[in-house]
């Protein structure tokens, strides 16, 4: 009796489960069943992205910090953007000539493109927001563009810039983060700080359209259907969620109420290990590369003005501990002032201090400080940024480690407004430790560090008052070099003679890390200090065919 | 004295203490280091030139006593400055964010209110009782703990363990739903921060209400009661309750103000766009007019409240009296 009911059970389950298959297949969305999706982008979705604070203002014409660029890059446009090399391609601009003597750039626009209010875009767009917006009101812009000596619009989408002198990095300047395209119709004539335009409806040109700002909590971009770009952006929506505490916006992550998080300052650094085991997500190194070491006071403390106490004390750091440990290991272990993230720039044969505490030892007697009681020789400040995770947990090792050598340090734990007075204004302290952005290119992130002109008591300008004039010959020299090779060479030499001075001790280049959930893909690196969001697509979204899109 | 006369003079009193708040807030905040500009700018060597164009286009290249002068005569004519960091009056600022701080804040007093009352009636029946221990303990977790760590760790179990509950904001964003399903929305999103910011709130009430009710128990009128003949009910309900409920009142009162810095860090764990977060990223930013702004409008809501719990003394026991 018992061998019938058993197969006439399993009969029925084996009915059973067919059934079901077949249901599932014919209700189903078939993507929902596709696994991993790779290949051509797809159209739809809404990105959610994790950031720190509300962007002050939507205007990257009078403001351009990373906050605000996360935000209007996606609105607003460049006259080109850069890849994961820094090499620049076609945004606003289709095609661009340098003269030879680097002194004129000359752009071809792209035709038919349209303001978001469906005013066409014009050479005269690109003269005003350099002449005055950008270049006028914009921090950033003002360094970068205060070497262009005039602008010309020979037509409609023709733009000449014309130079003072030769500027190597200049395109990398032209991206929509440094150099974003205002339009001219809307801020013509008005107080460009309370233009309304700056908060509520922004009129940009790029791929998303501004929807809502709720200051606090989220402000919503939409796609702009007559995006230059054919067939982007791929998303519906990008919504950019404000949620100011680290911890909570891991947690945001992990319950999905967030998609991603991008740049620098919204990546939760102290949650890394934890996000690394989550499955359903991918963690990459943007590539955008950056300094972290030990910076010297050098007409501060007559101690640290000794070179060989700064050798001694390369010599007694372990970096690959304090990246290990300090660091969590997010960053490479770095020996010059130009990290290996600008790899056409970064030397790799400059002199090099392994950690070696005899070394350091001999290095300090000689330099007459011999230990005293309780073993130490001489006691320095070491001043950091608190809350700052680049820098918390590696002071906490280099004081250990120093402390071997016999080198008692004190910590200075400032909040980052008064760490910017008392080092970088009033360069009130003996070593200080945190990361500089050094940007893709050294003649924007590097050599305002270590020029003798940088000696200006201002913020990220030459706070260790280095100066020494072959140093300032060369970084001059490669800003108006026409030819990479003598620019490449002439970086090569600037590292090689920093690493003899050690204005610096070079530790670390910080990895900038991005986190995106596996459903999006698309994300790109880049050296840029955004992310372009019209690259990205949702898995589940409705597929396209090659030309129906234009690819980068 | 008349209720209305009573209201009047209470409010010029406070017009002293206004002045005091602006002049010590002020100075206090003129006296911690940091530059608005530079933390305006980030990291970047901004020019000099620029620099300077924006200390006067904020009024900052004025003597400070010149600036406190001219910062006393706006707020006489009703305006609050402009703020450096979101360029917009700061009026329009902070008002933007007053829905959501009273959105959380009221539901966090009454909940607390009511169930720390609830909670020391039920107390003080029969003290030291299995059920007075138990909620004694639980008053003094209440009491002990950081706000800002039961919040995150109320979103490690509801958030992430259990997902019940969202962890962030005040609705799903890019949800847009609207009638009830928008409310029952906004109601899960509130109860992870209500539960956080009410609970050292709840257990003082609970506390305060059980040794007022231990108090008033002693009284002959509570003895008188009990001799003729009501009910135990009848006694605490009739007799005690309103008696005991005076203290608490006034804690409720006070309350108000500790709300208010509670919410600083409970809005900035929950994502909660009110003003706590506000007061605590202007001061991050030294958004100066924003930061005194906040701390006018904060002041104004805590005399307000003061103000009306004076009122209710009068509802409650009839003996107070408006003196002149």
């Amino acid at each position: 009796m018992k061998e019938p009911l058993c197969r006439q059970n399993s009969l029925r389950n084996f009915v059973s489960a067919v059934s079901l298959f077949l249901i599932l297949l014919l209700v189903s969305d078939s993507d929902l069943f596709a696994g991993p999706v790779e290949g051509n982008p797809r159209k739809g979705g809404t990105l959610i992205l994790g950031m720190t604070a509300d962007p002050s203002t939507l205007n990257c014409g009078i403001e351009s910090s990373q906050i605000v660029a996360m935000v209007t890059s996606s609105i607003y446009s460049g006259l080109i953007h850069l890849d994961e090399e820094s090499n620049p391609h076609p945004d606003l601009a289709q095609s661009w000539e340098i003269s030879p003597d680097g002194l004129v750039y000359t752009f071809q626009l792209r035709e038919n493109v349209k303001w978001h209010d469906g005013e066409p875009f014009t050479s005269a767009d690109v003269k005003f927001s350099f002449e005055n917006l950008v270049g006028k009101y914009n921090a950033r812009g003002r360094e970068a563009y205060r070497n262009i000596k005039a602008i010309e619009t020979p037509g409609p989408l023709t733009v000449k810039i014309n130079l003072k002198k030769a500027y190597s990095p200049f395109l990398g300047v032209l991206t929509a983060h440094d150099g974003c395209i205002m339009p001219k119709h809307v801020f013509d004539g008005t107080d460009v700080f309370k233009n309304p335009h700056n908060d509520a409806n922004p009129v940009g040109s790029g791929p998303f359209k501004f929807k809502e700002w709720k200051k606090g909590s989220h402000v919503t971009l939409v796609r702009n259907d007559n995006y230059f770009k054919k067939g982007r952006p791929f998303l519906d929506s990008v919504i950019f969620r404000i949620i100011p505490n680290a911890a909570t916006r891991a947690i945001a992550f992990e319950t999905g109420e967030i998609n991603a998080i991008f740049a620098s300052n919204s990546f939760p650094y102290q949650h890394v290990d934890r996000l690394k085991k989550l499955r359903n997500a991918t963690i990459k190194d943007i590539g955008s590369p950056s300094l972290i070491g030990v910076h010297f006071n050098l007409k501060g403390n007559p101690i640290v003005a000794k070179k060989e106490v700064r050798m001694a004390i390369a010599h007694a750091i372990d970096k690959k501990f304090v990246v290990e440990k300090g660091l969590r290991g997010v960053g490479k272990v770095i020996d010059s002032v130009i990290p290996p993230g600008i790899p056409w720039a970064y030397n790799a044969n400059v002199p090099k201090y392994p950690f070696d505490l005899n070394k350091a030892n001999a290095l300090l007697d000689e330099a007459g400080h011999p230990r005293g009681a309780g073993g130490m020789r001489f006691a320095l400040r070491l001043a950091f940024e608190a809350g700052n995770d680049n820098a918390e947990r590696p002071v906490q090792i280099l004081r250990e480690q120093l402390k071997a050598a016999g080198i008692e340090i004190k910590l200075e734990r400032f909040e980052r407004s008064v760490m910017l007075e008392k080092v970088f204004q009033k360069y009130d302290f003996d070593l200080w430790f945190g990361p500089l952005t050094t940007r893709g290119h050294p003649a924007l992130g590097t050599a305002r560090i270590y020029t003798s002109s940088s000696i200006t008591g201002r913020p990220f300008t030459n706070f260790t008052r280095y100066s020494n004039p072959k140093v300032d010959q060369l970084f001059d020299l490669a800003v108006s070099a026409t030819k990479k090779a003598d620019m490449v060479k002439a970086y090569y030499e600037v590292q090689d003679i920093l690493l003899r001075d050690l204005p610096t001790i070079p530790v670390a280049d910080r990895l900038q890390l991005n986190i995106i959930k596996d459903q999006f893909k698309g994300a790109l690196t880049s050296t840029e200090t955004y992310e372009r969001l019209d690259e990205i697509w949702w898995v589940q979204g409705t597929p396209l065919k090659e030309g129906d899109f234009e690819r980068d | 004295m008349s209720i209305p006369t009573f209201i009047l003079r209470r409010l010029l009193h406070t017009l002293p203490l206004f002045l005091c708040v602006i002049v010590f807030n002020f100075i206090l905040i003129h006296l911690a280091p940091g530059d608005p500009i530079q933390a305006l700018v980030g990291e970047f060597p901004a020019p000099e030139s620029y620099i300077t164009e924006m200390r006067r286009a904020f009024g900052l290249d004025q003597p400070l006593y010149i600036q406190l002068l001219l910062y006393v005569k706006n707020i006489v004519a009703g305006d609050f400055g402009f703020s450096f960091y979101y360029r917009q009056p700061v009026l329009t600022v902070i008002l933007d964010r007053v829905p959501a701080t009273l959105q959380l804040m009221l539901p966090a007093l009454i909940f607390s209110a009511i169930v720390g009352i609830l909670l020391g009636i039920l107390s003080a029946r029969q003290p030291f009782s299995l059920s007075d221990n138990a909620i004694s303990a639980f008053s003094l977790f209440g009491y002990c703990v950081p706000a800002f760590w039961l919040g995150q760790m109320l979103m490690v179990i509801f958030s992430i363990e259990l997902s019940w509950l969202p962890s962030q904001g005040t609705k799903t964003v890019g949800a847009d739903l609207e009638g009830l399903p928008d409310f029952l929305d906004r109601i899960t999103h509130l109860l992870l921060p209500l539960a956080a910011l009410a609970i050292r709130h709840l257990a003082v009430n609970a506390r305060m209400m059980r040794s007022s009710m231990l108090e008033v128990a002693n009284e002959d009128f509570v003895r008188v009661a009990r001799a003729k003949g009501l009910a135990e009910k009848e006694v605490i309900a009739r007799h005690m309750v309103p008696n005991a409920l005076m203290p608490v009142v006034t804690i409720i009162g006070v309350d108000i103000g500790f709300l208010f810095t509670g919410s600083v860090l409970v809005e900035s764990v929950f994502g909660w766009p009110g003003i706590g977060r506000l007061m605590y990223e202007s001061i991050v930013k030294r958004d100066y007019p924003v930061l005194m702004g906040n701390f006018l409008i904060t002041t104004a809501i805590v005399v307000a409240v003061n103000l009306i719990v004076d009122l209710v003394y009068v509802w409650l026991d009839p003996r107070v009296k408006y003196k002149k």
